[in-house]
């Protein structure tokens, strides 16, 4: 069990590394102590399988994060993220654009059909075209056409906005 | 990677990481991004929370991270609703099941060969480590059945010798979590400056990483005592 409990703090340490904004990551090692702290509390010294400990894990986790996102909306309003130590090296114009397009992407969503939204958004998260048709229930291929002209019509609205990604 | 991998790349991070609200009321809960994540939600539970995720970077954020750690996702729980194409994947399923059930066949005869020969050579059994705290290298010296004072609470541990600790310790409702690094003497004192936010009758975690003289690290469990 101990050997599986660092293995999955290893993992989110990985996870949040590759994924959290620049802003979290000055704070990754809090978020990943405190899961990890919820998760062995909660465990206490029964077996579990890696699975289960996974999404224990994963759990506490984004729940670490919506807290940290809760106080530090009430703490500090719309203070800059280039005040914030980041781990990542991005310059607060690469952030502040960034922003800006992620702000663009999820309006021009919105104005898509319901299966191009549905399918672009799941392939924004990063899934592939055949992991989206087992998500959705979809063929492959309607999947396909869907990502194909559901992200032609984000490049499209996008230009529009003027954010070239 | 090819420019149009690098634009979705871009698009990808973007999407996740653009902004800083916090989740609302109607964001799902984390376990129903996991569940998603794994593919064990009906199709259409999966399109609502995608039309949801579409508006909510937070979300979009962890569903990302529940991507990232789950894998791969199991087949959705219903087929698509046109006739044609649901008799594709009906036709798809029964390819796909002759090939699991050959593949099982074939992994039950192997499975079969292994126990046998490892019967035959009565070959070592090996055992899943199991936790245990008093089993631990690192035990807590503080007694659980005393709560600990609000001045002059004091951490105390026994570590491998030689050891270097990290003591994190929370109040139970995380509301805090603070890391003293650096600890070669097996106590630490608590800040009363910290005790003091926390309500009385509340119980502290904590946890001790020992870095050992060979360079390993160890990890205590977590060790629970009330404060006064």
């Amino acid at each position: 069990m101990e050997g599986r409990v660092a293995e999955v703090q290893a993992e989110l340490e990985g996870a949040v590394a590759r994924i959290c904004p620049a802003w979290l990551m000055g704070q990754r090692d809090d978020l990943v102590q405190a899961a990890m702290m919820k998760l062995m509390a909660a465990m206490g010294d029964r077996e579990v399988g890696g699975g289960y400990l996974r999404k224990v894990a994963y759990c506490a986790l984004v729940d670490e994060i919506r807290r940290v996102r809760a106080r530090r909306e009430v703490a500090i309003g719309d203070v800059e993220e280039g005040a914030i130590p980041a781990a990542r090296s991005a310059s607060p114009e690469e952030v502040a654009a960034q922003r800006q397009l992620g702000a663009g992407i999820r309006d021009c969503l919105q104005g898509l059909v319901e299966t191009r939204r549905r399918a672009v958004t799941l392939h924004l998260i990063g899934y592939t075209v055949p992991e989206v048709g087992r998500l959705l229930g979809w063929e492959e291929k309607r999947v396909e056409n869907l990502v194909y002209r559901g992200m032609a019509d984000l490049r499209e609205c996008l230009r529009r906005k003027e954010l070239a990604p | 990677m090819s420019g149009r991998d690098q634009e979705l790349q871009r698009l990808r991070e973007a999407f996740a990481a653009g902004e800083r609200a916090a989740p609302g009321a109607e964001c799902p809960t984390a376990e129903r991004l996991w569940e998603a994540a794994r593919g064990e939600l009906e199709a259409e539970e999966v399109g609502r929370l995608a039309d949801h995720a579409a508006a909510c970077a937070a979300c979009a954020e962890a569903w990302r991270l529940a991507k990232d750690l789950a894998g791969q996702p199991a087949p959705a729980a219903t087929a698509e609703d046109q006739p044609a194409a649901r008799g594709n994947q009906l036709a798809a399923r029964r390819a796909r099941f002759r090939w699991i059930a050959a593949t099982m066949v074939t992994a039950a005869a192997a499975v079969m060969i292994l126990v046998g020969v490892k019967l035959l050579t009565g070959g070592p059994k090996e055992r899943e480590p199991i936790f245990r705290g008093k089993e631990s290298a690192i035990r807590s010296l503080v007694p659980e059945d005393r709560p600990l004072p609000r001045s002059g609470a004091v951490l105390r541990w026994e570590a491998p010798p030689g050891a270097v600790c990290d003591v994190t310790f929370s109040p139970e409702d995380l509301s805090f979590t603070r890391t003293i690094a650096g600890r070669t003497t097996g106590e630490l004192a608590l800040p009363a400056e910290e005790l003091g936010k926390v309500p009385a009758g509340t119980r502290l975690i904590w946890r001790v990483t020992a870095r050992l003289p060979d360079g390993t690290r160890v990890q205590s469990p977590t060790f629970a005592n009330r404060l006064e």
